[in-house]
């Protein structure tokens, strides 16, 4: 069998990372790297930053996991690094936080923003091109071949054997294999431009955001998108052994004890309750419906082979919800 | 007692417990989808330093008096600082057990109090 490497996420404290390395001591020989964020007083990223990296011994970090055999890596995806400030100032910015990471040893960085990216290549060989450069054909692969070492796919082609397969021969492939999100979510670009504004330098605030409402405002009247969400299930990661040279975990805003649940399931390629506790997804959602895993059983066989993508004259997502997809009744709703 | 005047007395002990340097602007009383149950304690002025065994207690104890048995009290802060947002005062589902293990289960997370 093929060995699997992960790629797996840490929320950025120090205590954190001794914690989610101790308990997955049994696993990480499958870990290739921890994945972090970045500073949001340097840069903004595609998540909610609930540290600052620096400040929080970042070098100390990285001799952690190296200690464990164990890359690390800093995520500065935002998909707005100028947001009106001179383009000099912001990459002289850029540069020097760049230099100062590689200094503390990290040995690479994942990059949405396909001129940040080329900068970072002066600074680091292993540059991951993020998922939010949406890379879907190996036309666009193409254009971050030259500089970025990997691509984290965009999940929207999760299901599509053919294009990962296409794709794979221009680059390195990773594949977020617990993607939460909605499958051509409408909101995806513009609810990540918000994300980079909010865990950046420009520390912006907003009242509420509409794109989260709306996302759990759709999976909730019409649960077949949960079904249609681009994941992957543990026990189907055969299917893209040939095709990918690493799985990403995502779920870097996370607890720890999450986390270490998440990654036990798919290094070991298996898990056996609600799917929903191991994806990316809003917390809400998986207290609100539960998806038995064990009732998927085959269906990435019909996705691999037979999925079109037009899903409007098929329905097999639609039936598949209505067998594996429960309301969870609320915990303190039974007498006694 | 009701919910609301739990609260109040919460709060009121709350406030004498931090002293006036301090604000007790808020607290809420919640039942979680999951199963979690609680209060929350919401805070200005407050840093992880100010955060005493006093302060614990008295978290505790009103959990107590409105019927909880509080599993863990945490810390929430603003991330990258010491500048409290709130302490929650939780007893915990099955699963947020699991999630919730550590002393630090998040950057923005402390754990200060854990049943033994």
């Amino acid at each position: 069998m093929t060995r699997r490497r992960f790629w797996i996420p840490h929320p950025g404290h120090l205590e954190g990372l001794q914690q989610l390395l101790a308990g997955l001591e049994d696993v990480l020989d499958e870990v290739e790297a921890v994945y972090t964020g970045s500073s949001p007083s340097h840069v903004g990223t595609g998540r909610p930053n609930l540290n600052e990296p620096e400040r929080e011994n970042l070098e100390e970090q990285v001799e952690t996991a190296h200690s464990h055999g164990v890359m690390f890596d800093v995520v500065v995806n935002t998909t707005c690094p100028l947001g009106g400030k001179p383009t000099r100032r912001v990459l002289d910015g850029f540069q020097g936080y760049l230099e100062r990471l590689e200094k503390m040893g990290v040995d690479g960085v994942i990059v949405a923003d396909p001129w940040l990216l080329r900068v970072a290549s002066d600074v680091f060989d292993r540059v991951v091109v993020s998922c939010l450069a949406f890379v879907n054909s190996p036309e666009k692969a193409e254009f971050f071949s030259d500089h970025a070492s990997a691509v984290t796919l965009d999940t929207n082609v999760n299901r599509n054997l053919d294009v990962i397969k296409a794709i794979s021969k221009v680059i390195d492939v990773k594949l977020i294999v617990n993607e939460g999100c909605l499958k051509d979510c409408p909101f995806r670009p513009f609810h990540f431009n918000l994300f980079s504004h909010m865990y950046g330098p420009d520390r912006t605030t907003l009242y509420d955001d509409y794109y989260y409402r709306r996302c759990m405002l759709e999976r909730v009247k019409n649960p077949e998108l949960i079904i249609k969400s681009p994941w992957v299930r543990p026990e189907d990661l055969h299917w893209y052994d040939k095709l990918v040279s690493g799985f990403k975990i995502g779920g870097r805003s996370y607890e720890i004890g999450w986390i270490i649940r998440a990654v036990c399931a798919y290094v070991r390629g298996e898990y056996r309750s609600n799917l929903l506790d191991i994806l990316d997804c809003p917390r809400e959602l998986r207290d609100h419906f539960y998806v038995d895993n064990r009732g998927l059983e085959g269906a990435m066989e019909h996705w691999a082979k037979r999925c079109t993508g037009l899903c409007h004259e098929c329905g097999f997502c639609k039936d598949l919800a209505r067998k594996v997809v429960r309301v969870i009744e609320p915990a303190g709703a039974s007498p006694g | 007692m009701t919910v609301t005047e739990g609260c109040a007395e919460a709060l009121k002990a709350m406030q004498e417990a931090v002293g006036e340097d301090v604000m007790v602007t808020e607290v809420d009383a919640f039942v979680a989808r999951c199963g979690c149950s609680g209060l929350v304690f919401m805070f200005r002025g407050l840093e992880t330093e100010d955060v005493s065994d006093e302060l614990v207690k008295t978290a505790l104890k009103a959990a107590e008096s409105v019927g909880l048995k509080p599993d863990v009290v945490y810390v929430r802060t603003v991330p990258g600082t010491d500048v409290v947002i709130d302490v929650g005062v939780r007893e915990l589902c099955e699963r947020c057990s699991e999630e919730f293990s550590g002393d630090r289960p998040r950057p923005d997370l402390r754990v200060v109090w854990r049943r033994g």
